[in-house]
């Protein structure tokens, strides 16, 4: 048993080497980071994308390797969290499919979004406006809600699966479809329509989108806080798996040891907090969520009125967000994937 | 020159010449002068031979659980030099968001592109330098941050920054560097001793972690009066070798094959940990059926509700 702890107290606290980054980091470091916002992702469905880029910044990882390092290991935490909620029930596949395809249409609308607001001008100025006042607004809104709900009816058993509530007009849409397992009935184009416009939002303000979509999912597409968490799971593990293929074939930044050292940790807090959020009601998950979204709302709104120390600051490749930045790179990225395994 | 100079002088005293030595002897003593100052130059320049340089180790190399080293250079300068070290990393291609002010906030204004100063500059000296070269010279041998980002070339979204905005990239990107312990001066680090007709430098230190693999250059500069007397160089290489070597080659090389190498490790490595940690749950022990006693059904039926209804709150 010492032996085992000196083990792992030499291992925690050794030195391993980057290949690609080409640096030296504490492994303990980078295993413990990946531990803390795993267990974020697998209890709210957040990608982790926002947290761990900065933070692998902060220990001396250059921007681009880091964002786009992070975007691998996020497939793994995806993936692990994603398994842990498909085993308890909680992921959607049909509805994960159809807002997986809304997303990526919304992300290539996004890109031309990007491109008349940049040459507009202030395009920076008005992406992070939009980030305040969108992860302000639904951090509040989440955040009261929940609130309400755990003070109103704590002990009050909700009726689990709900139709769509719309409108007629809604409930007489074509392709109508029956999502068992979010236990709601909606057309096709509803939540194709939905994932379309956060996919348009999560390109323009150049986020992963678990923030925008887990709220979506539940108080638009009414779908349990459950199957939501578990279903954005789903969606993000094929998003990065595309932005990891496109970084590491474009910019040669994917460090795959960096990628596996933090999934390490993230895969096992995934499991962790997918665990904790089935110990959890709906509406205390979503309070965290919202809490969360707001201090990443407020921590920006501090950043941009508090005059910078330096002046410049190291621009990032964008990690699992670059997959939206151009869908003809994307496409050309694919094109040149099959034709380099030999498929035609 | 000097050879035809010193012919031109040796010739002034031929008898031949007398008349015309009397009218133009001038020049003789010119010349002379121009060939003893040109013997005192050259005498002074092989006093004063280049330092000698020794690194140890020459190469570093980086294997899968390198913790960064300890580099050693050693040599020998002129005697009665102080003597500077300066490791300079190859100059290297970087982009930043400039950060400016709209109305009440902060935000991302500018893209700028720099290239053309070091990756790495790191200076130790036997005195502080400032206190025996002018400006002029450290400018003119790059010696010290501000003259090394002098010679950088920044580009703006908007082409060329005017002086202003220049002024304002350079001291940002000093700074930032400093930050990040790449750019870095200490005095009074390299130990003199006058041994053998020769000032004995050695100066040690902690090679940067952080330093990425490449050929970095190690330049002496041995200092007297004022100005630089002698100077040398040579490369200390950082190498990957083993495992990150391997996995260099295949990002560069297969860049393909290494991101589907990247995906399905990072969907194995969470499917597996799913795997294990749903192992190692705790099975569930099967609790028997108890029989309800026919007496007490109403106590019976209240504790299975509120089992229930608890596992409805919780789903």
């Amino acid at each position: 048993m010492t032996q085992l702890a000196i083990f792992v107290l030499a291992l925690a606290t050794a030195s391993i080497l980057l290949p690609v980054a080409g640096l030296s980091i504490n492994f303990g470091l980078l295993v413990s980071a990946g531990g803390i916002i795993g267990f974020l992702s697998g209890m709210l469905g957040v990608g982790g994308g926002f947290l761990m880029t900065p933070v692998l910044m902060m220990i001396g990882v250059p921007a681009t390797i880091a964002a786009a390092s992070d975007t691998t290991a996020i497939v793994a935490t995806s993936a692990s969290g994603m398994a842990a909620h498909f085993r308890l029930k909680n992921v959607d596949l049909r509805m994960g499919s159809v807002c997986l395809t809304g997303g990526l249409t919304g992300s290539a609308i996004g890109v031309q979004v990007i491109k008349v607001l940049r040459a507009v001008g202030n395009a920076d100025l008005l992406i992070t406006v939009m980030y305040i006042v969108v992860l302000g607004g639904v951090g509040t809104f989440i955040v009261r809600d929940s609130f309400k709900k755990l003070r109103r009816g704590a002990l009050v058993a909700k009726p689990r699966a709900r139709p769509s509530s719309g409108p007629g007009l809604l409930q007489r849409l074509p392709l109508q479809m029956e999502f068992a397992r979010s236990g709601v009935r909606h057309s096709f184009l509803v939540p194709f329509s939905v994932c379309c416009m956060v996919g348009i939002m999560t390109a323009v303000m150049g986020v992963g989108g678990g923030f925008i979509m887990v709220p979506t999912m539940v108080y638009l597409l009414r779908m349990p806080a459950h199957v939501a968490v578990g279903t954005d799971l789903f969606q993000i593990m094929f998003t990065c798996i595309g932005a990891t293929l496109m970084q590491a074939s474009t910019n040669h930044t994917v460090d795959l040891v960096l990628a596996l050292l933090i999934a390490a940790g993230s895969t096992v807090g995934a499991q962790i907090g997918a665990r904790v959020s089935k110990r959890m009601r709906g509406e205390q998950l979503l309070m965290i969520l919202g809490i969360l979204a707001l201090a990443v709302g407020v921590k920006m709104l501090v950043s941009i009125l508090v005059a910078p120390g330096n002046a410049l600051s190291p621009a990032s490749g964008g990690g699992h967000a670059a997959l939206r930045t151009d869908p003809a790179l994307v496409l050309a990225q694919v094109r040149e994937f099959v034709r380099s395994i030999g498929c035609f | 020159m000097l050879l035809t100079l010193t012919h031109a002088a040796l010739r002034q005293h031929t008898p031949q010449d007398a008349r015309r030595r009397n009218r133009r002897g001038w020049p003789a003593w010119v010349a002379m002068a121009v060939v003893f100052s040109g013997m005192t130059v050259l005498h002074a320049q092989q006093a004063d031979e280049p330092p000698t340089i020794r690194l140890s180790p020459e190469t570093i190399e980086m294997g899968s659980f390198y913790n960064g080293a300890r580099i050693r250079i050693e040599g020998a300068a002129p005697t009665g030099s102080q003597v500077m070290v300066i490791v300079r990393g190859a100059a290297k291609d970087e982009v930043f968001n400039r950060k400016g002010r709209v109305g009440p906030i902060w935000i991302n204004v500018d893209k700028v592109h720099v290239g053309g100063a070091p990756s790495l500059f790191l200076r130790f000296s036997s005195v502080d330098v400032h206190t025996i070269l002018d400006r002029k010279t450290i400018d003119r041998y790059g010696l010290d941050e501000l003259s090394v980002v002098e010679r950088m070339h920044a580009r703006t979204s908007r082409g060329e920054p005017d002086a202003q905005y220049r002024e304002l990239i350079e001291n940002s990107y000093i700074e930032l560097k400093k930050k990040q312990g790449t750019y870095r001066r200490v005095a009074d680090r390299v130990h003199l001793a006058e041994r053998d007709g020769a000032a004995q430098y050695a100066v040690e230190f902690n090679w940067p972690k952080g330093a990425p693999p490449g050929s970095y250059n190690v330049e002496v500069y041995a200092l007297r009066h004022g100005s630089v007397v002698g100077q040398t160089a040579t490369v200390l290489r950082l190498v990957e070798v083993g495992f990150p070597a391997y996995m260099v080659a295949l990002a560069n090389e297969h860049p393909w094959k290494y991101g589907l190498l990247a995906v399905i490790a990072a969907v194995m490595a969470g499917f597996g940990i799913d795997a294990i940690a749903s192992r190692l749950r705790p099975r569930k022990v099967a609790v028997p059926k108890v029989p309800v006693p026919a007496e007490a059904p109403a106590e019976a039926a209240k504790a299975a509700a509120a089992g229930k209804g608890d596992q409805v709150v919780r789903h």
